[in-house]
């Protein structure tokens, strides 16, 4: 039976591509371990292929035994299919690997040793599910993270589905809306939504699904406190509250100013920028929390009426830590831009709030000071000071401020922690901030370092610290700030310079090959 | 072992046949038909024996090839241009930021669509069209050493040809802030940059461009119509770069193989300054899988 031209070639197309699948089939058993859909239809596929060709060019076959001719043609296309079979197969196989080399300086791409402590602790499947239809950008953003768990621990299993292709699966796992990733370990689950999907996120939610502890914030408000729920893009509190929660907190109100004893449910009081004077009994409270082992945050502002200022004094005496009340100016180079009275703090204590921040800026807006005088069983240790050149403003003047007679002069301890060991008594912690600004929305917004201040502050007051202290990760991008001259300099030569350059060397060598 | 090359008697008959009036051969036929005798040497004679000189002279013959005709002057200064003005210029003024990703990404994109197709169309097909290809496999050239030779060359203008972007790294480095590094134990003070970072984004560039290269001389053996073999490479770089695309539609584990095939997606990791495993077999896959090809298809005037 004569083949002709057109048959022969669908025949060979038909001969490799079958082989290749074949190939492709058997890289995906070797991979999975076991016949799945993924492997048993290139195979089946494959073998049809094969049929393909020996029905579309059957004197091929034939010829293979008697024509020298035939048999090297055929043999050629066989190789050729096997070599891309074994080339199919090599990539099926690190399409599975998760190595990689980060030549980035600050290693953006690789995960922070908390986040493979974490992972690394993982005893049973962790579950984790993102849910996107395959059209969001952050979507390689997502996976590329999830992957870097993946290479950690065979623990971490992650799928990405489409909410439309599995409703019921979604529905299940609570999703109701897309670029969605959802956590499940131990019987829980955690959902991460889209902008909250970060190295810090997950490794976060993994700690929220291994801990059973979830310690209760009892947030002061109710008598001119910062209220966690005012979501105001400058002074509002809702990103520190989104952050308290997503550390494992759950955060419950306390009307101090109306309390005679701290419930006992609380494992922080927080209190943060007072504005009113607090009652005795209010005091009282607070003093007998502390000495039964309580755990405070307390961030005082400057220049506030003395008697508020003194009121959190009194009850901090035991820990020989009190608010200078002032305000701290720091000189220019250590200020926000544009802000002058806000600390740009890049000096730290050995406090472990701190740890990994020693390149790392924050930011303390209109701060107030912290003096420690040294006290029996207190150990006192300072997290963020400002610098030598800063100066504290005692009795209130209107700005712009520059540094007067009777300014003292810095540094400044502006946070500090403190903790009381009595013998025979329950230990207690506090930790004082010389500004309440320091977690509000336009800063933590801007800065994650204060969100790590923030954070680690409550890991430091439950005794959690070794649970995660992720440092922010500096940008690989550096900013410029080119003058007029230089922006035109940049344009003459990249605009100009250099296609002339190619040009003149163009003409060079038409004008030399015209004259030989 | 016995190697398979065509029988003497191919050769007279195949150089017989040429038809009359054909164009003279080009330049680079001539040296490798008269095939210099490799100089005495105690390292030359191993290298001659794998056949890397012919590689190499042959891309150099290549890459001479580039620069006598008008293509690689006149696309490069358009190239320049757009990407000094796109890539470049525009983020730098209007973010002021001093990054590579815009230059890198606009590369990428300009290799499928002028420059891959316009600089490989006439590696083999115009060999084929004048008829000097059979004289170049007449000579004691094998086949793979013109694939790999003609490869090298088109890589080693690529390469030139986008040497100027090195000029906004030095812009870089003239404008940031200065840090003092100690390579050696010396102290050198230069801009702020993140060479990893860069590196990476150029060996992104450098496997994207050796792939799509390799993929363009695969294109180019498989007819002698320059324009054919332009087309049939852009066609094959589309949807070798953008198949990762196809995933969206498309549900495991289908979707998991687009989204892998994708050079896009592969290019990506370089450009973030991670160097996996699997980007780097993909590519590596994709450039000797296409060279070993265009090898198969020259060889194959054996017993078609």
């Amino acid at each position: 039976m004569a083949v002709n031209a057109w048959e022969r070639r669908l025949a060979i197309a038909a001969l490799v591509l079958g082989v290749v699948l074949l190939f492709f089939g058997a890289s995906s058993i070797l991979v999975e371990q076991r016949l799945n859909s993924a492997a048993s239809y290139p195979l089946i596929a494959g073998i049809a292929l094969l049929i393909c060709y020996a029905i579309l060019d059957p004197t091929a076959v034939r010829d293979l035994v008697s024509s020298r001719r035939s048999r090297f043609g055929t043999l050629s296309v066989v190789v050729t299919a096997i070599v891309l079979g074994i080339v199919v197969m090599g990539n099926v196989l690190a399409a599975r690997s998760t190595q990689s080399l980060d030549l980035t300086r600050y290693k953006v791409n690789t995960l922070a040793p908390e986040s493979i402590q974490v992972t690394r602790r993982l005893d049973s499947d962790a579950r984790v599910t993102l849910w996107d239809n395959n059209s969001d950008p952050s979507l390689t953003t997502a996976t590329n993270l999830l992957s870097r768990y993946q290479a950690i621990s065979r623990h971490f299993k992650v799928a990405v589905t489409d909410p439309n292709f599995d409703p019921a699966s979604a529905r299940a796992q609570g999703v109701s809306s897309l670029d969605v990733i959802v956590i499940q370990y131990h019987g829980k689950s955690q959902i991460l939504s889209a902008g909250a999907q970060g190295e810090q996120d997950v490794t976060a939610a993994l700690l929220r699904l291994e801990s059973s502890r979830t310690p209760q914030v009892c947030w002061v408000g109710g008598d001119g406190e910062v209220d966690l729920k005012n979501t105001d893009s400058i002074q509002g509190y809702s990103a520190a509250a989104d952050q308290i929660i997503k550390n494992n907190y759950t955060v419950k109100d306390l009307i101090l100013a109306a309390a005679t004893t701290v419930p006992g449910d609380c494992e922080i009081v927080a209190i943060v920028g007072p504005t009113k004077q607090l009652p005795d009994s209010a005091v009282q409270a607070l003093t007998d929390y502390l000495k039964g082992g309580g755990r405070v945050l307390l961030a005082v502002d400057p220049w506030r009426d003395a008697a508020v200022t003194s009121r959190y004094n009194s009850a901090l005496t035991a820990y020989g830590l009190t608010f200078s009340g002032g305000l701290a100016v720091p000189d220019a180079a250590h200020a926000a831009r544009g802000e002058p009275t806000a600390v740009a703090v890049i000096q730290y204590g050995g406090s472990p709030i701190a740890k990994g921040l020693s390149n790392s800026v924050s930011f303390f807006p209109e701060t107030t000071t912290i003096d420690a005088t040294t006290t029996a069983d207190v150990t006192q240790t300072p997290v963020a000071r400002t610098t030598a050149e800063s100066y504290l403003i005692t009795v209130p003047r209107q700005p712009p401020f520059s540094q007067q007679a009777g300014d003292k002069q810095g540094p400044f301890t502006i946070m500090e922690t403190a903790e009381l060991a009595p013998t025979g008594g329950k230990k207690s912690r506090v930790v004082l901030v010389g500004t309440g600004a320091f977690a509000e929305n336009e800063v933590l917004q801007a800065q994650d370092v204060n969100v790590q201040l923030l954070t680690a502050s409550l890991n430091y007051l439950t005794e959690q610290e070794s649970l995660i202290s992720i440092p922010p990760k500096p940008s690989s991008t550096q900013s410029l700030s080119l003058t007029q001259e230089q922006q035109n300099l940049n344009l003459w030569i990249t605009l100009i310079a250099l296609p002339l350059l190619v040009i003149s060397g163009g003409l060079a060598v038409w004008w030399r090959r015209r004259l030989a | 072992m016995t190697r398979v090359r065509r029988k003497p008697a191919e050769t007279l008959e195949t150089v017989a046949a040429q038809p009359a009036g054909l164009p003279e051969p080009r330049a680079v036929v001539e040296p490798l038909i008269v095939a210099p005798g490799p100089p005495a040497g105690a390292l030359y004679d191993p290298l001659f024996a794998t056949g890397l000189t012919k590689v190499l002279a042959i891309a150099g013959r290549e890459l001479g090839g580039f620069f006598v005709s008008p293509v690689g002057w006149v696309i490069t200064p358009i190239v320049i241009l757009v990407v000094s003005y796109f890539g470049y210029l525009l983020p730098l003024l209007g973010s002021q930021q001093a990054t590579m990703d815009s230059v890198f990404g606009l590369i990428a994109f300009l290799l499928i669509l002028p420059i891959v197709p316009l600089t490989t169309m006439r590696v083999l097909a115009e060999e084929r069209r004048q008829g000097t290809l059979e004289m170049l496999l007449t000579s004691p050239v094998r086949d793979w050493e013109l694939v790999v030779g003609k490869w090298l060359g088109s890589l080693a203008f690529f390469g030139a040809m986008f040497s100027f972007t090195l000029v906004y790294v030095v812009l870089f480095l003239v404008y940031l802030p200065k840090v003092t590094l100690h390579p050696l134990g010396f102290p050198i003070t230069i801009g702020n940059l993140d060479f990893g970072l860069l590196l990476s984004g150029y060996l992104g560039l450098l496997a994207l461009g050796a792939s799509f290269i390799a993929v363009g001389v695969l294109c180019s053996s498989l007819t002698q119509n320059q324009i054919v073999a332009a087309f049939l490479t852009f066609g094959a770089l589309i949807v070798i770069y953008y198949s990762g695309l196809a995933a969206q539609f498309l549900t495991p584990p289908y979707e998991g193989f687009f989204s892998y095939v994708g050079a896009s997606n592969r290019y990506a990791g370089f450009s973030h300054g991670q160097i996996a495993l699997k980007d780097v077999v993909y590519f590596l896959s994709l450039t000797a899988g296409s060279l070993f090809l265009a090898t198969r298809v020259l060889e194959s005037r054996k017993w078609r």
